[in-house]
């Protein structure tokens, strides 16, 4: 069971959409997976409980100071099932 | 399926341009704003919001999802808006790919109808063709006729 954490600004619209794509692109790969969603504001103080933060390029910063202690992806589009299952191949979650 | 209940519940708009990004983020919840589900309160923290993070809301090239937090100051009820704009609206004068002629407006106050409305959302964006079809839309009838073709 990976456990996939996803941000974005508000972390009620955005996040809400990356959270139903990771699930579908984790489902397609035939990963188990848990996927928390939560705003940026708050995401960075809870990053090293997940293996795997899946956030907008915009905010990949934010991560900078907890980037050896969790992998950090981007994606581009909350929508985008092959860039979500891009990004966990990338980092050897899949 | 939720484009026939923004159809019913009035929540949609087809204008011909707004003068500035900011403009696009109330014009286009008007009929949110119309029928109480949102108030300017609301949109005044979604500006707030894109001056702090930039336009984070444009979620694909043309499309709009502006929002702010779930129960959050001056939202009422939780309800999608769509608008069509036919000039495009430039929210990054440096990034084509954020223009944008269709918003979908969220307000949110309660979790489980929010996440059923955003699986909703995400399956009808996700069909191939549907932005153009959208762009395309010009009254209440084509939403529908938009909705019916893509029913599974």
């Amino acid at each position: 069971m990976i456990k996939i954490l996803v941000c974005c600004a508000s972390g009620s619209g955005t996040s809400m959409m990356m959270k139903l794509t990771a699930e579908k692109a984790c489902k397609a790969l035939g990963i188990e997976a848990s996927v928390a969603h939560a705003p940026i504001a708050e995401a960075k103080s809870v990053a090293r409980q997940y293996d795997i933060v899946i956030t907008s390029p915009a905010f990949v910063s934010t991560f900078d100071s907890v980037k050896n202690n969790v992998k950090i992806a981007a994606v581009k589009s909350p929508l985008s099932q092959a860039e979500y299952t891009k990004a966990l191949k990338d980092n050897g979650l899949a | 399926m939720l484009l026939r209940d923004i159809v019913e519940q009035n929540h949609y708009l087809f204008t011909d341009k707004f003068d500035t990004w900011q403009d696009s983020v109330y014009g286009a919840a008007k009929p949110l704003l119309a029928d109480g589900t949102l108030e300017n309160e609301y949109l005044d923290k979604i500006i707030e919001n894109v001056n702090t993070y930039g336009p984070y809301f444009v979620i694909m090239p043309d499309v709009a999802m502006p929002h702010s937090t779930l129960g959050g100051v001056g939202v009422n009820k939780t309800a999608i808006g769509f608008c069509k704009v036919k000039e495009p609206v430039v929210f990054d004068p440096n990034d084509p790919e954020k223009n944008a002629r269709l918003f979908f407006t969220l307000a949110a106050v309660d979790s489980d109808k929010h996440l059923q409305n955003m699986m909703m959302l995400s399956e009808l964006l996700m069909k191939d063709g549907i932005i153009e079809d959208l762009l395309k839309a010009e009254t209440a009838q084509d939403l529908l006729d938009i909705d019916a073709k893509y029913a599974d």
